[in-house]
């Protein structure tokens, strides 16, 4: 109903716009009759709008058709028409405009074959009717592109509009080796779907090992944004903060604007001094540079880390740790909200007490060995898996630093076949239950196999809360990882 | 009359697949006349649990419709095999979970629907990671 409403008030509107201003333009550009005439006068009419005064320029102008003499004010089509648009605001262009004509001179006009009183003197282009295509465009736009979507998804269950979402080619070998019907095999084609490539990452070669790590959170992105803010910020306050100003120089002072300006001023001095203190951090401490012996990584396997810190600092700790993070994206409300939990840290290195010298970086080069039950990473629309490296340090004068280096954890490969096959029940599963009524789960076997009767498209979800829940109950009874730090050799350099 | 239902059976008795291990399946319904069927979906999927919103990865998915001219014969066991992907991995996180499953669904006339479900674990990765470290932030935009 949304996207019908978009849909109407956006065809009405362009409809509107067509008919009273594309459609009249195009006529006097390519309809309407050439004739010349003679300027029998001119003005300046104007025109009390919302802003004041507005002004048009008019020429009368003698023309004859068919033998027939007409006499019409004029200039172009918007004054032809007489329409409100025809008036601007700037007295002087529209004065320039009729002074091109001089009274009792002969010039080309073009008249509407299908009512000859209507006349112009010029017909240029007005390109920002085009501009105005724009709004009901979009909202054309969205509203079809709504509606479409709802028509290909309408009456579809939560699975096939997912395999919609995803369609590949077809691959045969469904049920009774035949495919959808509509072609959707939802099989991907990618080495490993749902785990980032993590091109962006390899794309810089290393001095001492094959790639050089990106920096996940660059402090110069920080003292970028932070740059900005404080510019526009500053900026903003500075243009009121100068009405202000002069209104006191002028000994007529607007003290409520001043005091109303003041706690404004306060937080741009705040951020001017919250970006003197990043500068400071961003090129005072140097960059961190990170490299790996190979990329992407996989559990269980060992790679080398080459770790450089530049800068001249005092280091009381420093520290690299392998960290997994879970990340959960969810609507509460109007907001969309992001919860992220720390699920795994092993120390790679770390370091207490020690200088480091602009002329010469701390170098340290260390193992890093994936754990074998480690969860690869992993991202989807609403969620994510993330490894990465995290550069942690206290320094002497400085804030704490943080650098971090994303790293993609591949699946492990599984040589679990056996054990997957081995200890497990019987997978029967039954569903329980008519097509109407409440539905209940069925059986409830020991296996997170669930199956219920449902009355509607909702039932599924049900089926997976109970799954959940078995899948909760084997929870309990699993050995826990290892969780103890993989501390790796270091030997230091320079 | 006993209420229909659905079974499903995953050959071999499995719950635990290596990936690019073959499933092999089949489903059968119960208590169901032929000309009751609409039509039956299959889908061998991956979807998330927890917090945030559910994501949902489909990685086979038939269909079979009386008005695409398919035949259903709701008493025989209908087969479906399809090749595992190497990734997700099934994983039980402290925020989230990822689950694998087969599941059925039937369309039958007067718009009822019969839903079964076959959860199964991709790969062998321990149930829950190490739950030492509970650094929890969240942001909103």
């Amino acid at each position: 109903m949304f996207y019908a409403a978009l849909l109407v008030i956006g065809c009405a509107g362009a409809a509107w716009l067509l008919h009273s201003l594309i459609l009249q333009d195009w006529r006097v550009n390519y309809e309407f009759v050439e004739r010349d005439c003679v300027v029998l006068d001119r003005r300046l009419p104007t025109f009390r709008g919302e802003s004041g005064l507005l002004y048009r320029p008019e020429v009368k102008i003698r023309y004859t058709v068919d033998g027939d003499a007409h006499t019409a004010w004029t200039y172009d089509i918007a004054t032809a028409r007489d329409a409100r648009e025809s008036f601007v605001p700037d007295r002087a262009s529209a004065k320039a405009a009729y002074e091109r004509f001089v009274v009792g001179e002969r010039y080309p006009c073009w008249y509407d074959p299908s009512s000859p009183d209507v006349v112009v003197l010029v017909r240029e282009p007005r390109w920002w009717i085009w501009l105005a295509m724009i709004v009901p465009g979009l909202l054309i736009v969205i509203g079809g592109g709504g509606l479409v979507y709802g028509a290909i998804t309408w009456g579809k269950s939560t699975e096939r509009r997912a395999a919609l979402g995803q369609w590949r080619p077809p691959v045969p070998g469904g049920p009774n080796g035949r495919t959808d019907s509509f072609a959707t095999s939802g099989r991907t084609d990618a080495a490993f779907p749902n785990v980032p490539t993590g091109v962006d990452i390899t794309n810089s070669p290393g001095t001492r090992l094959a790639y050089r790590l990106p920096v996940g959170t660059s402090p110069g992105w920080a003292l970028l944004g932070l740059t900005a803010i404080c510019m526009v910020w500053n900026g903003t306050v500075a243009v009121f903060g100068t009405i202000v100003v002069r209104g006191h120089l002028i000994s007529r002072p607007d003290w409520f604007a001043t005091l109303f300006l003041v706690p404004f001023a306060l937080i741009g001095l705040i951020l001017i001094g919250l970006l003197v203190r990043q500068l400071r951090r961003t090129t005072g401490i140097g960059p961190t540079r990170m490299e790996i012996s190979d990329h992407p990584v996989r559990p269980g396997e060992r790679y080398e880390l080459f770790f450089s810190q530049s800068g001249k600092l005092r280091v009381k700790s420093m520290q690299v740790l392998l960290v997994c993070e879970e990340r959960a994206t969810y609507r509460q409300g109007t907001d969309t909200r992001t919860e992220r939990r720390e699920v795994r840290r092993h120390r790679l290195f770390r370091r207490e007490g020690f200088q480091v010298l602009s002329a010469a970086p701390f170098e340290a080069m260390f193992d890093l060995r994936i754990p074998a039950d480690a969860m690869h990473s992993f991202i989807s629309a609403h969620h994510a898996v993330q490894w990465r490296l995290v550069v942690r340090a206290r320094l002497h004068g400085w804030p704490r630093m943080r650098r971090d280096f994303p790293l993609v954890v591949l699946p492990v490969a599984d040589n679990a076949v056996g054990n997957a096959q081995s200890g497990q029940q019987a997978e029967t599963v039954r569903s329980a239950g008519g097509a109407e009524g409440a539905g209940g789960t069925g059986g409830d076997p020991p296996r997170s196999l669930t199956s219920q009767r449902n009355d509607n498209r909702n039932g599924a979800r049900q089926n997976r809360v109970d799954a959940g829940s078995n899948g909760d109950r084997r929870d309990n009874g699993s050995p826990q990882a290892v969780t103890h730090a993989q501390v790796g050799i270091h030997k230091e350099g320079n | 009359m006993p209420p229909p239902m659905i079974t499903l059976d995953l050959e071999g008795s499995r719950s635990t697949y290596a990936p690019g291990e073959t499933l092999a399946a089949s489903y059968r319904l119960h208590h169901v006349a032929a000309d009751e069927v609409r039509a039956v979906e299959a889908s061998v999927m991956w979807y998330t649990e927890g917090k945030g919103e559910e994501d949902i990865g489909m990685h086979d998915f038939w269909r079979r419709s009386v008005e695409a001219g398919d035949w259903i014969d709701p008493r025989r066991a209908t087969p479906l095999t399809t090749t595992l992907p190497p990734s997700p991995l099934s994983y039980d996180g402290q925020i989230m979970k990822i689950r694998w499953c087969l599941r059925v669904r039937a369309f039958l006339t007067e718009g009822r629907e019969l839903t079964a479900q076959g959860d199964f674990r991709l790969g062998s990765l321990p149930n829950r990671p190490p739950a030492k470290r509970r650094r929890t932030s969240a942001s909103a935009i």
